[in-house]
């Protein structure tokens, strides 16, 4: 009897102070999302069930784009992913290797600044360094199928590397002292500790880096848009799933856009992210964190 | 217990007033409000400064924001305010397409009867007019495409304003020979490929495709994108190709532009409305339009309309903004928005003295010229893929990489014949 | 002698660390040092020779005029504020609430929340805009601060209750148990607890200013009046329908850019610690 009213005393606190943050939520961000995702099931105020799903699967254009969008989305996320990382960590290491001291947080600063900028002026900033015209590449990158790409990914991973280095920084900067020194007295060479000490107790944070680089990348347009606006070009060779998306839904040129496929086709993009972070957290992350214990 | 989640809420409340008190509060006004939404923010400090004050000086009571949004995403926020009945009391119209899906919708209001339209022949309404030729906005400003050249340039290597198509080859082959220049400027990144269209295809092809009645046989499926004269059209912007600026595919409208103005190109393919860029007080710089196909042929003229305004059909104040409408009819409003926008032409039927001297010289190419409109962009533009999206990208692959002109046509054609009735296969 | 021979190494070592961060703070940091000079030069200076320092020629403050004069900047510039700050504090005082909630009474439902407030991390929020105009047009607050605070709220909370659970976790039971004992109600002692975990509020506040800051999304769709118009939203003025205003452009993203580098600047270490508070342990 007691114990039932202590549960219900805690389920009460609970709701008390959860409630503000569950109701900015769930009214500002779950409500207009899933009656969106609702409006993917009609057509034109006409319940047409899974058809604008067929279509986006079926139809040759629609379902070419999208297949080439998730594709490019793929290479967007493994390029950022692989470079990102291991720089980040390269920083957050140099960083924490004690040999800058006083210095650390001048460094530290510094390297974050990009990451406050807008999209707007990353754009801008690199537009004008490697344009042929003016800068200092002598070749079209953001012209050329192959280059375009890997370019504005490129631009992306500049412009974020500054949040895996503080989350990886501040990752190394909690491995309590005391293993170190051990390593230290046992003889270990600095980088030895490095790669068989430290990493293996970051991964769980490189794990959760590399999830939030998938969602976001997924999820994130804003690079490609700020420079090439609804055309993703050249020759849809820079189109992901959220250029995609924003062109279905709201259109671009000539095309004026179709609230029901672009519902459809975000409702696609959420379960790829969806499915992508579940099968990462059943399979890797769990393998990493029973190897911690 | 009661204590406690009294505490919470009034922290809870607490953190909800502090913003909530921030809240600017709008001073209720005795006058009308009229909003004006458009996508021309270059023109803010115009409308502001000149446009405004007049209209409010001989209106008391009635005061005129000017709101623009940024023109990418006009047509997005704009179609989205219209569907929740928060746009603006007048807002800027397109031609054709989003303005059509407006009126579609209803939400704009029709302005039969709207005194004044009679200054603007059926003609120049129908860009946006429904299927029966009620009009909808009004027809403010149309733009003209075709090139400026430097005429220092063309002076230093002695060459004459080309007529025809081999002239205008031939002028290219001089300057690129010569070397010093950058024979012709035109946009190669896909971002802007718009500009291969309007500024290049529908530039050029006229003289092949015969006018407007070239846009009629697409539309009506008589003839294919693969027939001679658009294939023709095709391979005359591809002529183009070896007189670009060096990294074509990475050059940009406004890399383009400033190619041009920096005086290192000879030629630009551009639009009237460039005339305060291109031709800034003090250059030394002219227009031609599109060189003919042959000697003799008679020059073909885009008239493009640019856009005009209507009325938001939720906005509550209608009698007001009709009025603010019946006054951008009159010749008073043609010549103040003709003088401070050099390149864009009034379309009512009045005569109006244009002071800038290379935005007259555009209006000049008008001259005994036939006037036509682009092709495509009505009937064609209504499905998925659409002309525009489908013939942009197209343009631009076919200026960056080894694509002919008729490779282009093919593809277009068979994009068409996926959706498009008339031009479907039988 | 050996003492000698491991100072130098020491000291090569060191060289060698500083030297690598040079190079990666030369990165971070010459695009953004060419964006400024560029700021301060004629259309002409920007095209001719961007890399260049401006010289007399080239040299102008024209840009800064015009940004500052036209765009309603002053303005703009505190709507931002208001708006940015709003939204931030509103964000963490969300997060600290429901994280607290969620480390303290774990149950089923706890587990329960904060799954949902980790799918909430995934979601694109943009795509429900055409019913978040819909639900301020009923409320009558569109064209507020209040109608983006509200939005930016409900997207970022999600991640600042995930890195605030992370940061309460670290609190031992010790000092809330001795807090009620000394007749604490529950809300007292999360006020007591509260300053233990202020590094992970500056790594939420950061991480929601961030975006809020630069989003231009929507404050076209919910405050693009010009009562209400963003900082961001305002530096599209200079991008034009054709030809953009590149000096004045230049000029206004440089000046939007400044309080959130001195913010960072200042701030850096709070939210460092925030950061390693809450994912180290």
């Amino acid at each position: 009897m007691k114990s039932n009213t202590l549960a219900r005393r805690r389920r009460r606190q609970l709701l008390l102070f959860t409630s503000p943050a569950l109701a900015f939520f769930l009214l500002f961000a779950v409500f207009p999302l899933l009656s969106t995702i609702y409006i993917s099931f009609y057509k034109e105020d006409v319940f047409v069930g899974l058809e604008n799903f067929v279509f986006l699967f079926t139809n040759d254009e629609a379902s070419e784009r999208l297949l080439y969008a998730f594709l490019h989305n793929c290479q967007f996320f493994l390029i950022a992913a692989s470079i990102q990382l291991p720089t980040a960590l390269w920083m957050a290491a140099l960083l924490t290797s004690g040999r800058v001291r006083r210095m650390t947080s001048f460094y530290r600063t510094l390297l974050f600044i990009p990451t406050t900028l807008s999209v707007v002026i990353v754009g801008f900033i690199w537009r004008l360094i490697i344009s042929p015209l003016w800068g200092i590449v002598d070749y079209p990158l953001l012209g050329e199928p192959a280059t375009a790409l890997p370019t504005i990914t490129l631009m992306s991973v500049w412009q974020y590397l500054g949040i895996p280095m503080v989350f990886l920084y501040s990752a190394l900067l909690s491995i309590p002292s005391n293993i170190i020194e051990a390593a230290q007295v046992d003889g270990a060479s600095d980088l030895r500790i490095f790669f068989r000490i430290k990493i293996p107790l970051i991964a769980p944070q490189i794990g959760i880096i590399t999830i939030l680089t998938f969602i976001w990348t997924f999820n994130g347009f804003d690079i490609i848009y700020a420079l090439n606006g609804g055309m993703p070009g050249p020759d849809y060779a820079t189109d992901v799933l959220g250029t995609l998306f924003y062109r279905t839904f709201f259109g671009w040129g000539a095309d004026l856009g179709n609230q029901n496929l672009g519902a459809a086709t975000a409702t696609v993009i959420f379960f790829i992210i969806l499915l992508g972070t579940a099968a990462y957290f059943a399979t890797v992350q769990r393998r990493l964190k029973a190897s911690q214990l | 217990m009661k204590i406690r989640s009294k505490s919470l809420v009034f922290a809870i409340g607490i953190s909800l007033l502090v913003p909530a008190a921030l809240v600017s509060t709008t001073a209720v006004a005795a006058t009308t409000t009229l909003t004006i939404d458009s996508w021309r923010t270059d023109d803010s400090k115009i409308w502001k400064e000149k446009i405004i004050p007049i209209y409010e000086k001989a209106n008391p009571g009635v005061k005129v924001v000017w709101a623009p949004s940024p023109s990418n995403e006009y047509d997005s926020a704009l179609s989205l305010r219209m569907k929740s009945k928060t746009a603006a009391d007048v807002v800027m119209c397109r031609p054709y397409g989003l303005t059509k899906a407006l009126i579609k919708d209803k939400h704009l209001t029709p302005l039969t009867g709207l005194p004044g339209l009679e200054n603007f022949t059926k003609q120049s309404q129908q860009s946006w007019a429904d299927a029966k030729g009620v009009p909808f906005c009004v027809p403010s400003a149309s733009v003209g495409a075709g090139f400026y050249y430097n005429k220092n340039i063309f002076k230093e290597l002695n060459l004459t304003v080309p007529k025809t198509q081999a002239e205008f080859i031939a002028v290219l082959e001089k300057i690129k020979k010569n070397g010093k220049y950058t024979p012709l400027v035109a946009t190669g990144l896909a971002a802007d490929s718009w500009m291969l269209d309007q500024m290049g295809l529908q530039l050029v092809g006229p003289y092949y495709w015969k006018g407007d009645a070239g846009g009629v046989a697409l539309d009506n499926g008589t003839r294919k994108v693969t027939d001679p004269e658009y294939v023709a059209a095709f391979e005359a912007l591809a002529s183009w190709k070896p007189y670009l600026p060096k990294a074509f595919s990475s050059v940009s409208y406004s890399d383009a532009e400033q190619l041009f103005i920096l005086g290192r190109a000879a030629i630009a393919a551009e639009g009237s409305w460039s005339v305060k860029e291109m031709a800034p007080p003090g250059s030394n710089v002219g227009v031609f339009g599109a060189p003919v196909a042959k000697a003799g042929d008679k020059p073909y003229v885009q008239v493009l309309a640019d856009h005009g305004f209507g009325i938001n059909a939720a906005s509550p104040n209608q009698a007001a903004a009709k009025k603010l409408l019946t006054w951008f009819t009159t010749k008073e409003f043609a010549q103040i928005y003709a003088n401070n926008l050099p390149g864009f032409f009034p379309l009512s039927k009045d005569k109006i003295t244009i002071d800038n001297k290379t935005a007259q010289a555009w209006l000049n190419l008008r001259d005994g010229a036939i006037v036509n409109a682009p092709i495509g962009m009505d009937k064609m533009n209504t499905g998925t893929p659409n002309w525009f999206s489908v013939t942009t990208n197209l343009l631009n692959v076919m200026m960056t990489t080894k694509m002919t002109g008729k490779q282009a046509a093919a593809e277009l054609q068979k994009s068409l014949e996926s959706w498009y009735p008339p031009q479907k296969k039988k | 002698m050996i003492r000698k021979k491991g100072r130098f190494q020491i000291k090569s070592k060191n060289l060698a660390v500083h030297l690598s961060l040079i190079f990666f703070a030369i990165l971070a940091i010459g695009p953004i040092f060419i964006i400024i000079i560029n700021s301060f030069k004629t259309s002409e200076g920007i095209f001719t020779g961007p890399l260049k320092l401006p010289n007399s020629e080239t040299f102008t403050l024209d840009g800064f005029k015009r940004a500052v004069a036209q765009g309603n900047f002053v303005r703009n510039y505190a709507n931002s504020t208001i708006i940015t700050i709003g939204s931030t504090v509103l964000t963490v005082i969300c997060s600290c609430l429901a994280a607290y909630g969620i480390t303290e009474y774990t149950t089923k439902l706890s587990k329960l929340i904060a799954g949902l407030f980790t799918i909430g991390i995934m979601l694109p929020v943009t795509l429900g805009t055409i019913v978040i105009i819909k639900m301020m047009v009923w409320l009558n607050i569109l064209n507020t601060h209040i109608s983006l605070i509200l939005v930016y709220v409900g997207i970022f909370v999600p991640l600042g209750v995930i890195l605030m659970v992370t940061n309460f976790r670290t609190i031992s039971n010790d000092l809330k148990e001795a807090a009620r004992i000394d007749g604490a109600n529950e809300f007292k002692t999360f006020l007591i607890v509260l300053p233990l975990v202020m590094p992970g509020v500056a790594a939420v506040a950061a991480i929601t200013m961030l975006p809020v800051w630069n989003d231009l999304w929507f404050p076209l769709i919910l405050t693009a009046g010009p009562k209400t118009q963003t900082l961001t939203l305002g530096i599209q003025q200079f991008v034009g329908t054709y030809n953009n205003d590149w000096q004045a452009l230049l000029a206004g993203l440089v000046l939007s850019a400044i309080p959130l580098i001195l913010l960072f600047t200042i701030f850096s270490k709070q939210f460092i610690k925030g950061l390693s508070d809450g994912y180290g342990k």
